[in-house]
C-alpha cells in the first residue's frame, strides 16, 4: 500500500535566545518543542511561553508544514534518499531527497517538518 | 523452463547461471571462461541492460539473453530499460566484501552490525570513496553503505593463459571446469593443473573452437592433445581492483589472500592479452619499441585495461611483459578508479535529486492568473502574466502587486546587535531611527560587492533586515559565522521562508492601501506595523519600480488572503500584477543594479560608481581594509549608464571603440517611458577616462548616459 502525505501547515511560534533561556523555558504542556539549534526552538501547541532573555526573538511561525508517519516507513524513506539514519534523539535534521527536513521524533511516529516553500516538491518525491 | 539466447529458447536447471545453461545448450563462448566474474568473456545483454556477466546471475524463465563479444558494444535499448533503479542507504559497522574463508572469518571476528558482499549472490561492490563509503549492487538496488569499516577480502582471480588460440572457444580455467564438471565437455585435455596435466601450455588450435591443445611435455618435446575442452591453470593473481581504489582511504582494510602478490607467470609472446581492448602480444612489441616503457603508457597506448574487465585479465601479462624486458619485479598495477563494474545510466542516477525550487505562497495565484512560470534565484516566480508591457504600465500609471516574498528575509536583535551590524554593512547603522530603512551594500574582505537590500530599524535593539532573493542562504551563513567570530551578543532569524511580502507599487499604490486599512502612510524609506485587508503586515515604504512603493511583509500562510483582497481592492484603479520581465524594465530605468547580474566576481563600489554607500570614515566593517588600498589604485572599468535609439540589444552584447573591445552591456531593455534603450554596461577605461560613444556590434552609438534614466530626483518613488 502507498501512503500519501499531505503536508498542512504547522502554527506556532519560533523562538531564537539564548541557549541558557531556552534550557530554562517550562513549555506548555503538549506542545511540541523543536529544537532546530542550541539557539532556536520551533513550538507547536498553544500556551503561554515566558523566555528569560530579553532579546530573545519570539515570532508567530506558519512557514513550515508537516505531516506524521511512522517511523518505519520514515526510516525506509530516509533509507532511500537520505545518506544519514534517524537517530534516536527527538530531532533529526538533513537533507532527503535534496530537501531540508526535520524529523521530530515521538515514538512510533515522525512528524515530518519542512517549510511550507518546498513542501510541494517533498510530497513529490515522496 | 526456458530463458531465450539469441533469439532461441533454451532450458535451464533451478540455480543454474545463464553461462552455465548456454554452454551446456552448446553455446560456448570464445576465450577462456572463468565463471567467476573477473573476466568479459561471457557478456551478455540481459533484458535489455548491456554488460551483464552471465556466469554472476541465476538464468529465470523468460528472460532476454543476447551475446556479445568482450570488444565489442552491445546495442543501445531502443526505450527505457525496466523500472528506475532503486538506491538505498545502508549504515553498518562493518562491510566485508568477499564471502571466501578470508572473509567470513573476518566478518566473525569483527564487533557490531556485519554487512558482506558477495558477487556469487548476484551482489557486487562497485566503488569505494572516502568516508569509508561503499557503493554496491545488491538485490538489484544500488545501496549506499556507510560503514565504519570496510574489509576487503576478495581472494584471488585465474590467470588466463596467452598462447596463440586463446581466442578460441572451449577454454576453462581450472576453477571454471570444477564448477561445470557434470557438464559434457567431450574430451578434456588440462594444461598446467597439478592432477592430470599433459605438460605446459604452448599454443591452442582449431578453428573457432579448440581442436587440440599443443603442450611441452617433461622432456621438451610439443605434442598435440586433441581435445573438445581445455582446463588451464596459469596461477593466480589478488583480486585487487577494490584494494587498489581504495589506496590512501581511512577505515578500509585488505585481509587474506587479496594481500598476497600475484604467482609468477611467463611474457606473452603470442595470442590475445586484453580480450576486452583486442590488444594482443604483437601490439604490447609494437608499442614498446615506440618507447611505451611503462605500464600506464602501454595502456594508454594500445588501450589494454581500459575495457569491461578493468584489466582483470591483462593486467598480470603486461606486468610480465615489462618485467622481461626491464629485468626488474613487474611494476605495480595502475590505479584503480570507480566504478568496478559497469552501470546503467539509470543506476549511475539512482538516488539522485536535483536541487529544488522554492514556491512562494502565491504559487497557485500566480498560476490561476497565467503567470508564465520561471526558475530565479532557487524560486518559482512569475515571469509575466502574459502582457509584460501592461504590467509596466500598471506600474507607472496606476497600481500593481509584484511578489517579492523570494527576497532574504532575518530578524536580528541583542545588546550588540549595532555594533553588529556596523561591521557587516559598509553604511552607518547607529544612526539609523527606529522606524528607518537605510539601503546597503554587503562586502567581502576583499571589498567585493556580494549582496545587498534593506536595513530597517524595529527597535533600539532590534532589526529587519532583506537580501537578495538568490543571496540569503548566503547570508544566513555570513551573518552567522561573523557573529560568532566577533563573539557578539546577537540573535540572528532567518525568515525568508516564513514570510510572505508584496510589493505594491504605483502612483495609487497608497490610495488602495488606504481602501484596505493602512491609516497612515509611511514617508520614504520608514516602516509601520498595520493590518491590511484583515492580514499584520510590517509596511516597508522604499522602491525598486522607480514608483511609490510598499512592501507587506506577513506571515506566509496569509499571502493568498492579502493578495486577492488587494487584487479585488484594486480593480477600478486598473491594478494588475507584474513580473520579472517588467521588474527588470522598471529597475533599469532607475539604474538599480542587480548584484550578480550586473556586478562580477571582483567588483569594487569604486568601479560601480557607488563610492557613497562606504562610509570610509567608519572604525571598522569588513571589506574596509581592502577598499583603503583599491582606492589608491586606478580603475581599470566602470559600470555605467548607456543609452541607444531603437530596441534593446541582447544582455552581454560586445562593446566596442573603434576595432578595440571595450566591453559588454550587462543589463539590456527598451524603455516604454523614455522610448529608447537604457543598459548598464561595463566599460573599460582608456587613459583613466570612459570612452564616450562606444559602438555595439551592429553599430550602434551606446552614448554614455548618468543614471537614473527616469526620474532621476525620485520625485516618484517619493510621491
Amino acid at each position: 500500500m502507498v501512503n500519501v502525505h499531505v503536508a498542512e501547515t504547522l502554527h506556532g511560534r519560533r523562538i531564537v535566545g539564548s541557549p541558557e533561556s531556552l534550557d530554562s523555558v517550562e513549555w506548555p504542556e503538549g506542545s511540541i518543542v523543536a529544537r532546530f539549534a542550541p539557539d532556536e526552538v520551533l513550538v507547536l501547541g498553544h500556551g503561554d511561553i515566558a523566555v528569560s532573555d530579553p532579546d530573545a526573538i519570539i515570532v508567530d511561525e506558519s512557514g513550515f508544514s508537516g505531516f506524521w508517519m511512522a517511523r518505519s516507513e520514515a526510516e525506509t524513506w530516509v533509507g532511500r534518499n537520505a545518506d544519514w539514519e534517524i537517530e534516536d534523539h527527538r530531532l533529526n535534521q538533513g537533507l532527503v531527497a535534496s530537501i531540508p527536513v526535520k524529523l521530530f521524533v515521538a515514538g512510533d511516529e515522525v512528524l515530518v517538518i519542512v517549510a511550507t516553500a518546498l513542501a510541494y516538491e517533498l510530497e513529490a518525491r515522496l | 523452463m526456458h530463458f531465450i539466447l539469441d533469439g532461441q529458447p533454451t532450458d535451464f536447471e533451478q540455480t543454474e547461471t545463464v553461462l552455465a545453461a548456454s554452454l551446456r545448450a552448446g553455446k560456448w563462448r570464445s576465450g577462456t571462461l572463468c565463471l567467476a566474474g573477473d573476466c568479459a568473456n561471457c557478456l551478455a545483454v540481459v533484458d535489455g541492460v548491456g554488460y551483464i556477466r552471465t556466469c554472476l546471475i541465476a538464468a529465470r524463465a523468460g528472460m532476454q539473453v543476447d551475446i556479445f563479444s568482450a570488444n565489442e558494444y552491445p546495442p543501445l535499448p531502443s526505450g527505457p530499460v525496466g523500472p528506475d533503479p532503486v538506491s538505498r542507504h545502508e549504515h553498518v559497522d562493518v562491510v566485508v566484501v568477499g564471502a571466501g574463508p578470508d572473509g567470513l572469518q573476518a566478518a566473525s571476528e569483527s564487533a557490531g552490525s556485519v554487512l558482506i558482499i558477495d558477487d556469487s549472490d548476484g551482489n557486487e561492490a562497485l566503488a569505494i570513496y572516502e568516508g569509508p563509503h561503499l557503493v554496491a549492487r545488491i538485490d538489484g538496488e544500488i545501496v549506499e553503505v556507510h560503514a565504519g569499516e570496510v574489509i576487503l577480502a576478495t581472494g584471488r582471480a585465474e590467470i588466463h593463459p596467452v598462447c596463440r588460440g586463446n581466442e578460441l572457444a572451449g577454454i576453462l580455467t581450472k576453477n571454471a571446469f570444477a564448477q561445470l564438471q557434470e557438464h559434457d565437455l567431450g574430451i578434456v585435455v588440462k594444461v598446467g593443473v597439478q592432477d592430470g596435466s599433459v605438460g605446459t601450455l604452448v599454443r591452442l588450435e582449431g578453428s573457432g573452437r579448440v581442436e587440440a591443445a599443443v603442450a611441452r611435455d617433461t622432456e621438451g618435446n610439443e605434442v598435440a592433445h586433441p581435445a573438445d575442452t581445455v582446463v588451464v591453470s596459469e596461477g593466480t593473481t589478488p583480486r585487487d581492483m577494490l584494494v587498489r581504489m581504495a589506496s590512501g582511504l581511512s577505515g578500509v582494510r585488505a585481509v587474506g589472500t587479496v594481500t598476497e602478490p600475484a604467482d609468477p607467470i611467463s611474457e606473452p609472446k603470442e595470442g590475445v592479452v586484453c580480450p576486452c581492448s583486442a590488444v594482443r602480444a604483437s601490439d604490447l612489441h609494437a608499442v614498446w619499441e615506440r618507447g611505451f616503457g611503462e605500464l600506464d603508457l602501454i595502456k594508454r597506448a594500445t588501450l589494454a585495461g581500459t575495457g569491461t574487465c578493468q584489466g582483470s585479465v591483462c593486467v598480470p601479462h603486461i606486468r610480465a611483459f615489462i618485467s622481461a624486458r626491464t629485468g626488474e619485479a613487474p611494476p605495480p598495477p595502475f590505479t584503480a578508479r570507480p566504478f568496478a563494474r559497469q552501470l546503467t545510466m539509470g543506476e549511475a542516477a539512482a538516488g539522485v535529486s536535483l536541487p529544488p525550487f522554492r514556491r512562494t505562497g502565491l504559487d497557485e495565484a500566480h498560476r490561476a492568473l497565467g503567470g508564465r512560470m520561471d526558475r530565479f534565484g532557487g524560486w518559482w516566480r512569475p515571469w509575466n502574466y502574459g502582457d509584460s508591457l501592461s504590467e509596466y504600465w500598471a506600474v507607472r500609471q496606476a497600481v500593481s502587486l509584484g511578489d517579492v516574498g523570494t527576497l532574504g528575509k532575518f530578524e536580528v536583535s541583542g545588546p550588540e546587535v549595532t555594533e553588529f551590524l556596523e561591521r557587516i554593512y559598509p553604511c552607518r547603522v547607529t544612526d539609523l531611527a527606529v522606524g528607518r530603512s537605510r539601503y546597503a551594500l554587503v562586502f567581502d574582505e576583499r571589498g567585493t560587492v556580494i549582496d545587498d537590500g534593506m536595513i530597517n530599524r524595529i527597535s533600539e535593539t532590534r532589526f529587519t533586515l532583506s537580501f537578495t532573493s538568490g543571496g540569503a542562504g548566503f547570508m544566513d551563513m555570513w551573518l552567522r559565522d561573523w557573529a560568532e567570530t566577533w563573539n557578539h551578543r546577537v540573535h540572528i532569524l532567518d525568515r525568508t521562508t516564513s514570510l510572505g511580502a508584496i510589493n505594491v507599487t504605483g502612483p495609487l499604490a497608497q490610495e488602495l492601501l488606504l481602501r484596505a486599512g493602512l491609516e497612515a502612510a509611511p514617508g520614504f524609506l520608514r516602516h509601520t506595523t498595520v493590518v491590511i485587508a484583515g492580514v499584520p503586515c510590517q509596511v516597508y515604504r522604499l522602491s525598486f519600480t522607480g514608483e511609490a512603493s510598499f512592501e507587506l511583509h506577513h506571515s506566509f500562510d496569509r499571502s493568498d488572503q492579502l493578495w486577492q483582497s488587494l487584487m479585488a481592492l484594486g480593480q477600478d484603479l486598473g491594478i494588475r500584477p507584474h513580473g520579472l520581465d517588467a521588474l527588470f524594465t522598471l529597475r533599469l530605468e532607475k539604474g538599480h543594479i542587480i548584484i550578480g547580474m550586473d556586478t562580477e566576481a571582483d567588483s569594487h563600489i569604486y568601479r560601480l560608481g557607488m563610492e557613497w554607500a562606504a562610509k570610509m570614515d567608519k572604525r571598522d566593517f569588513i571589506g574596509r581594509p581592502a577598499l583603503t588600498r583599491l582606492e589608491r589604485i586606478p580603475i581599470d572599468r566602470k559600470l555605467v549608464g548607456l543609452t541607444t535609439a531603437g530596441d534593446a540589444p541582447m544582455e552581454g552584447a560586445v562593446l566596442w571603440s573603434g576595432d578595440e573591445f571595450a566591453g559588454y552591456v550587462t543589463s539590456s531593455r527598451f524603455s516604454p517611458t523614455l522610448g529608447y534603450s537604457v543598459m548598464l554596461g561595463w566599460v573599460k577605461l582608456e587613459d583613466g577616462r570612459v570612452p564616450d560613444e562606444p559602438v555595439l556590434g551592429d553599430g550602434r552609438v551606446a552614448r554614455l548616459t548618468p543614471t537614473p534614466f527616469l526620474d532621476p530626483d525620485g520625485q516618484r518613488a517619493r510621491g
